[in-house]
């Protein structure tokens, strides 16, 4: 097993590369959508986001925009996250979710190299208010 | 009328009410849709074989969205959810019953918030904890009524 490190100084160079931005006007549809997808029948989630519609991809998913010369193994997956409510986001709201690129490490697993690649993402409301912020690992192996 | 939990009531090394959770395929397709995350991993099987799978799996946010509804559930109105972490550990398949659960491991006033720590986890039926995690809320006091 080889021991060499598969992060170039390239891709430790993209850390804080903005990876995604994008705005929602949140509505009753969106809020639906998620409350029947996570099966929660609670009345509140139809006014107020449930905490799954800032868990969502959409919301803090912030990976999708990073770019392929970070992911030089075949596979990849997701590994966790972890999400901070700071202000409930309401229907009427507009939110602009921004996220980048902030971390990178590696491990050695059973399967070989596994490398964490860390995207962080920023929900501000209307008045610039942060209203929550979520953080996601894939994980390249 | 619902019980309102107040950080008086909450003991530490307790157990938080259990939520069970039946996903279908259909449940699947549904959160794909509304959630933005279109990997074909969670709806299409020939595609989660072909990634050596033997199904298709859950979408690790939708675990996390349930353990969001599990704390929510528990603290009611009064409470606010302040924080959820958690590992995409383990596989989880559609039709397999999941059991969303909690503990209560610490407790503690940080300013005006009367904070309530749980270790949390969704447990498959092997007791497998496929999606441990931990989450901070903050619950009403009694001394501020």
């Amino acid at each position: 097993m080889s021991n060499d490190s598969v992060i170039t100084e390239e891709m430790r160079n993209m850390i804080g590369l903005e990876t995604g931005r994008v705005m929602y006007d949140v509505d009753k549809t969106m809020l639906r959508g998620i409350a029947e997808a996570i099966d929660d029948t609670n009345p509140r989630w139809l006014e107020e986001a449930a905490p799954g519609f800032i868990i969502s991809a959409m919301v803090t998913g912030g990976g999708g925009g990073l770019p392929e010369s970070l992911f030089p193994l075949k596979r990849m997956v997701a590994g966790g996250g972890d999400w901070d409510f700071f202000h409930p986001v309401k229907i009427g709201d507009v939110i602009t979710c921004t996220s980048k690129f902030t971390d990178i490490y590696e491990r050695q697993g059973k399967a070989g190299t596994l490398l964490f690649l860390v995207t962080e993402t920023i929900v501000t409301n209307r008045t610039g208010e942060i209203a929550a912020k979520g953080k996601s690992i894939l994980i390249n192996y | 009328m619902e019980k309102k939990l107040y950080y008086e009531d909450v003991e530490v090394d307790s157990d938080i009410p259990s939520l069970v959770k039946n996903p279908t395929k259909r449940q699947l397709v549904r959160w794909a849709v509304a959630s933005g995350d279109l990997n074909e991993l969670h709806y299409d099987k020939d595609h989660a074989v072909k990634l050596g799978f033997p199904d298709v799996i859950l979408h690790g946010r939708l675990k996390a969205a349930f353990l969001g509804q599990l704390m929510t559930e528990w603290i009611g109105d009064g409470g606010r959810l302040k924080k959820l972490a958690c590992n995409y550990r383990g596989n989880d398949f559609p039709d397999d019953e999941i059991i969303c659960k909690g503990r209560i491991i610490n407790k503690y006033v940080q300013g005006s918030d009367h904070m309530v720590e749980c270790e949390i986890w969704t447990e498959d039926k092997k007791g497998n904890k496929t999606t441990p995690g931990t989450a901070i809320v903050v619950l009403p006091s009694k001394t501020q009524m």
